[in-house]
């Protein structure tokens, strides 16, 4: 079996157990913690399709795939604190995903994992079909939340270096993007102000053709009227039929975009569920979002 | 990929060591001016005089090198720690490339110009002792010219020899035996790049990042000591020398054969200990690439 055939449901591992129901309730948020697949036994073989090696087909065929991130018993702590606590979910692709919840609740933590920049994780996550690692990252766009080009670089400097390592990159996409945000391609980062370094990597990320986009708080320390610019610029641009995770506390600037619903709280998953059930209880994203996390907060 | 992958470490490591070798090539000339200027013309007691100023203008050239040196790892170690494990690491731990294309990049970058700044060193070093012999015996001899080098030298290694009970090896046996120590010497500079990029990864390790910055220097100094001993214990009983003619380069496994080498005029060197360290250094190689793979943890400040 290869990694593209990987069944959404129903093969022996812990990963091919399905999720429980999505059916959302708004008092009882039955879907909140999964009550999680029964955990495989430390020793039992669990079947992960192997991860390919460079040079073959990298899965770019949404279509064949159901699921953009499966994450089973996924637990990360800080010195003794679980900042994600044996938490499970499956985030289906091609859709634009809010990862919600309040700070400090794991979120850049779990996009960290999804990218392959955090590897002391207990549990297993398989991104696009694969495990993390090369052709993971080869599918994934990053935009973290904050800046990481070397403060020797120009604009073009960052653009062919994109060029060089990612092959759905654009590079006349980026150039024309520079032009268009008012960047000189021979102006170098460190006599930036934050604002360009962060329109900077939004161009370079938004300029590739991944199959998946982790985007962590992209309007974080941005002016209201710069907000609808940039969601502006993400949604015209990202791939079709690729998978958008935005990570968020911005619930409301953002709610009318997201396809589905991560919340993230007390180191649990709270609230994982297609936006249509969440519009069906008549509530809005961040109302359900203040009910939801207020719960999750309050003193046990 | 790899290809990429080294042209953009060069890039990297270039800028941040060339403000040294700039500063480094200034001071060198400033120096080597000093250094040959004719200071008799300056009227009585110039030689004296110019014999003070150009010791004074060696030993800066010298001091300048050494610095450089030091600098320089400084240069190539900072760029490693800032490209992976700083705010850069989020770009460069997330390029659809090998952990270990990665390392080795970053690795052939670093060793050349801590290479390139210990020959540059030696050299410093080396030619300023030369100098300053020749134009000393040319002071004491009250010569005007100054004596020939080439015979300073080998009348040197001659001595050398003679003090050690060997027979005085020709040049060429002399310029195959220097080949032999530059290449050792230049898998220990890798090495020695090797076990800090090694150090330092282990240090963004949990549980290892616990003692913060100390961390990466104290594993540093237990993997070098760790290498070291292991290489020295191999040493004491596997023994390997490569024997240095004029034309050729041959093996010998017992010190016989090195001494009747060196009493026949040939070099020799024994190479077990920088065998072993290499082989040692595939292992710790190896090692960083899996720890970059699976356990470190990119969490820059924000």
């Amino acid at each position: 079996m290869t990694d593209l055939d990987y069944p959404a449901y129903g093969g022996d591992s812990p990963l091919d157990q399905p999720m429980p129901s999505e059916a959302f309730d708004t008092r009882a948020f039955p879907p909140a913690q999964a009550p999680a697949p029964a955990a495989p036994p430390a020793h039992a073989p669990v079947h992960i399709p192997a991860e390919p090696m460079p040079g073959e087909a990298v899965a770019s065929e949404p279509q064949k795939r159901n699921y953009a991130f499966k994450v089973r018993n996924l637990s990360k702590d800080y010195g003794g604190h679980k900042v994600l606590n044996d938490i499970s979910f499956d985030i289906p692709a091609g859709k634009i995903v809010g990862l919600l919840g309040p700070n400090g609740c794991g979120k850049t933590t779990l996009i960290k994992i999804l990218a392959g920049l955090i590897h002391d994780y207990t549990g297993m996550v398989l991104v696009d079909g694969k495990r993390i690692g090369v052709a993971s990252k080869a599918a994934v766009a990053l935009l973290p939340d904050s800046t990481y080009f070397p403060d020797r670089f120009r604009t073009i400097d960052c653009i062919n270096y994109f060029a060089d390592f990612f092959k759905d990159f654009n590079k006349v996409k980026a150039i024309e993007f520079a032009a268009e945000f008012d960047l000189d391609l021979n102006q170098r980062i460190k006599t930036m102000s934050k604002g360009m370094q962060e329109k900077l990597q939004l161009l370079v990320v938004m300029s590739r053709a991944a199959d998946i986009y982790l985007l962590d708080e992209p309007l974080g320390g941005v002016d209201p009227a710069a907000r609808a610019v940039i969601m502006d610029i993400i949604m015209k641009n990202y791939k079709e039929n690729a998978t958008l995770l935005l990570s968020t506390h911005l619930v409301n600037d953002l709610e009318h975009s997201f396809d589905h619903v991560l919340m993230l709280g007390k180191g649990k998953v709270l609230v994982n569920t297609g936006i249509e059930n969440l519009r069906a209880t008549g509530k809005s994203v961040e109302e359900i979002f203040k009910e939801v996390i207020g719960d999750a907060w309050e003193v046990d | 990929m790899l290809g990429k992958l080294i042209k953009n470490a060069f890039k990297a490591t270039a800028n941040a060591v060339y403000t040294n070798y700039i500063a480094m090539g200034v001071i060198a000339v400033v120096m080597l001016i000093l250094m040959f200027v004719d200071w008799t013309k300056w009227g009585a007691g110039g030689i004296a005089t110019g014999f003070k100023i150009k010791l004074a203008a060696s030993a800066i050239l010298i001091v300048t090198a050494l610095v450089c040196v030091i600098l320089t790892f400084v240069s190539v170690f900072g760029e490693f720690r800032r490209s992976m494990y700083g705010n850069e690491g989020q770009l460069t731990l997330t390029l659809p490339v090998r952990s270990s294309s990665l390392l080795f990049a970053k690795l052939f970058s670093g060793s050349f110009w801590v290479i390139l700044s210990y020959t540059a060193f030696c050299l410093c070093a080396f030619g300023s002792v030369v100098y300053l012999l020749r134009h000393s015996m040319s002071v004491i001899e009250g010569d005007a010219e100054y004596v020939d080098t080439y015979n300073l030298v080998t009348e040197a290694i001659r001595q050398i020899a003679e003090a050690a009970g060997i027979a005085t090896p020709n040049l060429k046996v002399i310029r195959n035996l220097a080949s032999i120590h530059a290449v050792v010497g230049g898998v220990r500079a890798c090495v020695f790049v090797l076990l800090v990029f090694f150090a330092l990864t282990l240090g963004n390790c949990r549980p290892f990042h616990k003692l913060g910055k100390i961390g990466p220097v104290l594993y540093f100094f237990a993997s070098i000591f760790i290498v070291h001993t292991l290489a020295t214990i191999a040493a004491k009983f596997i023994k390997v020398y490569i024997v240095v003619s004029e034309n050729a380069f041959t093996f010998a496994l017992n010190e016989a054969d090195v001494q009747l080498a060196w009493s026949n005029g040939y070099g020799a060197a024994a190479i077990t200990n920088v065998y072993v360290t290499a082989l040692l250094a595939v292992g710790v190689f190896l090692i960083t690439a899996l720890l970059i793979d699976r356990k470190v943890n990119v969490t820059p400040s924000t």
